[in-house]
């Protein structure tokens, strides 16, 4: 057990003189869950905008309603409406400085009374995929109303455009009019007042909110600092090789084994404090329940002891430190990805998410997501302890029987 | 203290350690000198326990170091040819690693610790890390995590190679110093003078065999008192042989031709000096011609010569 | 100039036979362009163009207005699976709109129905998908209203279809502005951004290390006593990280095309003008953190955290929209910024050579600046 102290205190020692390398595989995580949790957060509404473009040919009172409908209510938070010209419009549009550009053709509102066809232009910017299409479909509703208002009011409306046909008093003739829209109001009342189908938004009740999906990304991130950890420190074992310290340590009476463990204490140690930092950060941002930090903790520093483990026992298959270094580079970001350190695991597509679940860090990853945002206490599944615990004590057992087998003694 | 019998470590066909046997005793120090790639790490590698050996027994201390390796290698220490240090962690933590792997504790290690730091000069450089040491200071450092725990036997497997002369002399010293204490030291190389200053007694092995082995008089005695005497030039084919027949039938009734080429000679004879007239004018009259001429007095190198037809260090 | 060249060949030379520069090379792009463009090509889906977005909905005895709530669903790209009931120990659906049951016969009788509309989707994608079905629900509700304003008698399914003949006669003409005809798919804007930022990750990282290995092992010391000036030298060894950036940019460009059937748009000449450019800024960035650095790993340690930081404020990751304000200002200012606009000028807006020709001035004037600075910090021990 001494020897393992032993150890255990010389990696720790060693890896602590190299900061730089911690600090790297501290700043990658935080750099890109910064990025992303600034880019995705929606607890603050930060949501992004778009710049909608409009070149008014009518100019009438209908065009004007039109192109306010814009700025109202949610839309308004989302669009930024600019009044334009023809040219500046189509320029902007061209090279993709907004959203959207919309034309309103002169002789729209005359068009409307008239029910002639009117014909307005919509030009989307092909970079983006979501606010063009929200300008196209609230374009096209409010068109949608104008038609739903001739199917209902034609008729009243072509009289008010003829002026009075039957030559009555004019106040005689508003009253009539006012009549007819009235009778029609009153006809329609109740379908309309209340409205024979009212749409509820449903949000996630207050006892189990919805995760932030900026929450859904801390896990992935903390795996990725902890994997990127992980290879870094496997590496350890070809610069002992190569400064002839595993050559003296196989003659010394001291155990293989209890120097693996010693080892795998120390990047114990790194796992946590990487980890450690980059959970706190996440807790503290996303307000997660604090009770369940420590047990967040012991989770992805066992997982990191055994990512650890595997990845040094992968290193020490290779017949050099070159051909290592690659093929668990070629690893590491297939992991990455399908294990829901790029994205989480619930925007994969169904098959990758799948076998990412299956994947070491995946697992790992499955079980945080899971524990973090659910609304209760952290629950002890045995059943993933064990395995993760498993494949560790595996995974050191390997990285034994490899040293004892030939790889100390080159 | 140590005992070698009939080790062999074989690769395949090649046989790189064939059938060596050889013992050292406490208070000794214990050569193993060769030219490279004679098999002189292979069989430090074997004692130590790093290399299985193909057959053969290895004993230190009393203990078998392949059927009781661990309380074989509790008595074991070695300084490897090249340095085993880790270059990141200061020189006090890297003898205190290595003493605890020898099962080194508490405040006797730290005692030993400051002993071994002032023994091998390093005592004002212990918090400093072994990057930034020189070379020389590297190799001193290297023979400290050796010694650290006191081994009873102490294996060197060429500590010198690419130090510096004032180094070097150190290393000898703290050889000596552990011999003195009652260390028994295996110690290999390929310099003949170390052999020479530092062994008491030593084995000669070339292509994994040993050629010879006893004290260094002993073997000096082998050469006689006999010189080495080269000759470079051009010499016809059969001529120098036919010299040397002259020559000895004239009275030189020692002198014994080691190697012949077109353009080089090899000759041993006592007292070479005085037969150099001679021998130029011999070999002149049988059309040859010598260019440089090389005499040396009996020592270890000539043995070796004289064993194997070829130089120590080629 | 045949020094320069044998310094640039050797170097490259060197660097292509390393198997970790061929790795980023060859093997991880089509990995990366494959997931990345994968997973985010499944956040435009439902969008105009795209596929449309699944939606549960659930009522019981819905009547024929089933087939006009249909009906607006898909009018606004929902495709919608009618059920009677979600069981309870299933997992429910991702998006489920619920309608009480007797939707029909409770608004004949003129009883409201409240209709329901969980998502699990989030942010941008979340508003759009209410906007959505409020449209579908609202004009449902509208085509009720209508329909029953125009009929003489109760309102029946026949009413429904003759309002659904008449003809919507104020139109919405929507176009891409450029001249593409398909909106991007996720693919089409993951490669180019994954080819812009794998280049710099290799030049930065490789190409940096390689310049610090050969000081360490006294290589440029050796060739500081050669008969070649340092200019021959600084430019050889620029060169030949241009030529690895080239090499960097001729597969991924393959790899897109041929295995992703990528459109690079008409312009192709220009868009490799562009990431000629952006190979030479990279080699020049390469040149400078092997300049800077002390050793192999504080070269591929800051190559690869300079490389992550550039590519995601300068928009090689995710699609510009979804990032906030300040991210997309300070794309502007980022050098991959200039490079992934000048790219989606060329590819997604097919705006013409010229529209790029901006973004290559800055290019070129960056790679001087940081090559000046590389040279000025080059030291050959």
């Amino acid at each position: 057990m001494k020897f393992v102290v032993a150890s255990f205190r010389k990696d720790l020692s060693r890896w602590w003189q190299d900061r730089l390398a911690i600090l790297l595989w501290l700043s990658i995580p935080f750099l890109i869950g910064g990025l992303i949790t600034s880019m995705v957060d929606g607890g603050n509404g930060a949501m992004p905008t778009g710049a909608l473009l409009i070149h008014d040919q009518d100019e009438s009172l209908l065009s004007g309603l039109v192109a306010g409908a814009y700025s109202q209510g949610n839309l308004g938070e989302l669009i930024s409406v600019e009044q334009v010209s023809l040219e500046e419009g189509s320029e902007r549009i061209e090279n993709g400085d907004a959203s959207g550009f919309l034309i309103i053709p002169q002789g729209f509102m005359a068009a409307f009374l008239d029910e002639e066809p009117v014909t307005l232009t919509l030009k989307t910017n092909p970079a983006q995929t979501i606010l063009p299409g929200i300008v196209e479909d609230v374009t096209e509703v409010l068109l949608d109303l104008g038609f739903y208002a001739q199917a209902l009011f034609g008729p009243e409306i072509q009289t008010i455009m003829d002026g009075n046909p039957d030559g009555l008093p004019n106040d005689v003739f508003a009253a009539d009019m006012a009549v007819q829209i009235q009778g029609k109001i009153e006809a329609l009342e109740p379908l309309v007042f209340p409205p024979a189908l009212d749409l509820e938004i449903v949000e996630p009740p207050p006892a189990e909110p919805r995760p932030d999906i900026a929450l859904l990304f801390l896990p992935g991130i903390v795996l990725m600092a902890l994997l990127f950890a992980a290879q870094g420190m496997s590496a350890d074992y070809w610069k002992e090789r190569e400064t002839g310290t595993l050559r003296r340590l196989v003659s010394t009476p001291g155990l293989l084994s209890r120097f693996v463990f010693g080892k795998a204490m120390a990047a114990g140690i790194i796992v946590a404090i990487i980890g450690g930092l980059t959970l706190g950060a996440g807790f503290l941002y996303h307000g997660v329940s604090w009770s369940k930090f420590v047990p967040a903790m012991a989770w992805i520093t066992l997982s990191g002891i055994g990512l650890f483990a595997w990845f040094a026992a992968l290193q020490m298959l290779f017949p050099n430190q070159k051909a290592a270094s690659l093929l668990t580079t070629i690893l590491l970001f297939p992991l990455l990805m399908m294990g829901g350190s790029f994205f989480p695991l619930d925007v994969l597509p169904d098959w990758i998410a799948a076998v990412g679940r299956l994947s070491p860090n995946g697992f790992v990853v499955d079980r945080l997501t899971t524990e973090l945002t659910s609304g209760s206490d952290w629950t002890f599944d045995i059943q993933s302890w064990a395995i993760v615990l498993a494949m560790t004590v595996i995974g050191l057992a390997v990285s034994a029987w490899r040293l004892q087998t030939g790889f100390a003694r080159r | 203290m140590l005992e070698v019998e009939g080790l062999v470590k074989q690769y395949g066909d090649f046989m790189a350690v064939d059938d060596v046997s050889f013992a050292a005793s406490r208070g000794s120090v214990f050569g193993l000198l060769g030219p490279n790639g004679a098999g002189k790490s292979t069989t430090i590698n074997c004692i130590s326990g790093l290399l299985s050996p193909t057959s053969g027994h290895v004993t230190v201390a009393g203990a078998d170091i392949v059927a009781e390796g661990k309380k074989a290698k509790r008595s074991l220490g070695i300084v490897p040819q090249e340095l085993a240090l880790y270059e990141d962690l200061p020189a006090v933590e890297n003898l205190r690693y290595w003493g605890k792997a020898y099962g080194l504790r508490g405040v006797g290690l730290d005692t030993r610790l400051g002993e071994v730091l002032e023994h091998i000069g390093l005592a004002d450089r212990a918090r400093d890390l072994p990057k930034t040491f020189s070379g020389g200071m590297k190799r001193r450092l290297n023979f400290g995590c050796g010694i650290v725990h006191k081994p009873e036997v102490l294996l060197l497997d060429e500590p010198t190679v690419g130090v510096d002369p004032q180094s070097r002399q150190r290393l000898f010293d703290m050889v000596e110093a552990e011999r003195d204490a009652g260390a028994c030291v295996l110690y290999t190389t390929h310099y003949m003078e170390e052999a020479e200053r530092l062994c008491d007694s030593l084995a000669i092995i070339d292509r994994g065999k040993l050629i010879a082995q006893g004290t260094v008089d002993e073997l000096k005695s082998q050469l006689g008192a006999r010189d080495v005497l080269q000759l470079s030039g051009e010499f016809p084919e059969d001529s120098v042989r036919s010299m040397v027949d002259e020559l000895k039938d004239r009275g030189m009734t020692d002198l014994e031709l080691l190697t012949e080429e077109h353009d080089s000679v090899t000759l041993t004879l006592s007292s070479a000096s005085q037969h150099l007239p001679a021998i130029f004018a011999a070999l002149s009259a049988g059309g040859g011609s010598v260019a440089e001429t090389s005499l040396r007095s009996p020592n270890l190198e000539t043995l070796f010569l004289l064993l194997t037809g070829k130089e120590l260090r080629e | 100039m045949r020094q320069i060249l044998f310094i640039a060949w050797n170097d490259a030379k060197f660097q292509l036979r390393q198997g970790s520069t061929l790795l980023w090379l060859l093997v991880m792009p089509p990995i990366f362009f494959y997931f990345i463009g994968t997973v985010t090509g499944g956040f435009s889906t439902g969008v105009s163009g795209g596929q449309a977005t699944p939606v549960t909905v659930v009522a019981e005895s819905p009547g024929f207005l089933k087939e006009q709530v249909s009906l607006r669903l898909a009018d606004n790209d929902f495709e919608s699976d009618w059920v009677t009931r979600v069981e309870g120990d299933v997992e429910p659906p991702r998006r489920m709109l619920k309608f009480g049951a007797d939707l029909t016969k409770k608004i004949a009788a003129g009883e409201p129905v409240t209709v329901s509309f969980d998502t699990n989707a989030s942010a941008l994608s979340r508003e759009f998908e209410i906007i959505r079905v409020q449209r579908s629900i609202y004009t449902a509700l509208a085509d009720i209203v209508a329909a029953d304003a125009i009929s003489d008698n109760v309102l029946s399914a026949s009413d429904l279809v003759a309002l659904n003949a008449e003809p919507r006669i104020w139109q919405l003409e929507v176009s891409p502005a450029g001249k593409r005809q398909e909106i991007p798919t996720g693919f089409e804007q993951a490669i180019p951004g994954i080819l812009v930022m794998f280049t710099l990750l290799v030049l930065l990282t490789s190409g940096g290390s390689l310049l610090v290995t050969e000081r360490k092992q006294g290589l440029l010391r050796r060739l500081a006593s050669a008969p070649i000036s340092r200019r021959q030298v600084v430019s050889g060894k620029w060169a030949g990280r241009m030529v690895l950036a080239a090499v960097q940019v001729t597969v991924a460009l393959t790899i897109g095309t041929v295995l992703f059937r990528m459109d690079w748009g008409p312009d192709l000449a220009m868009v490799i003008v562009i990431l000629a450019a952006w190979a030479g800024f990279c080699a020049s960035a390469g040149l400078l953190v092997g300049s800077v650095a002390k050793t192999e790993a504080q070269a591929g340690g800051l190559g690869v955290l300079a490389a992550n930081i550039l590519a995601a404020l300068g928009g090689c990751w995710w699609p510009i929209e979804v990032t906030p304000s300040w991210m997309q200002t300070l794309q502007q200012f980022m050098p991959t910024g200039w490079t992934m606009d000048a790219l989606h000028k060329l590819i997604s807006f097919q705006a013409g050579a010229a529209s790029a020709l901006p973004q290559l001035a800055i290019l070129v004037a960056a790679t001087v600046a940081v090559g000046t600075l590389a040279v000025k910090r080059f030291q050959y021990e």
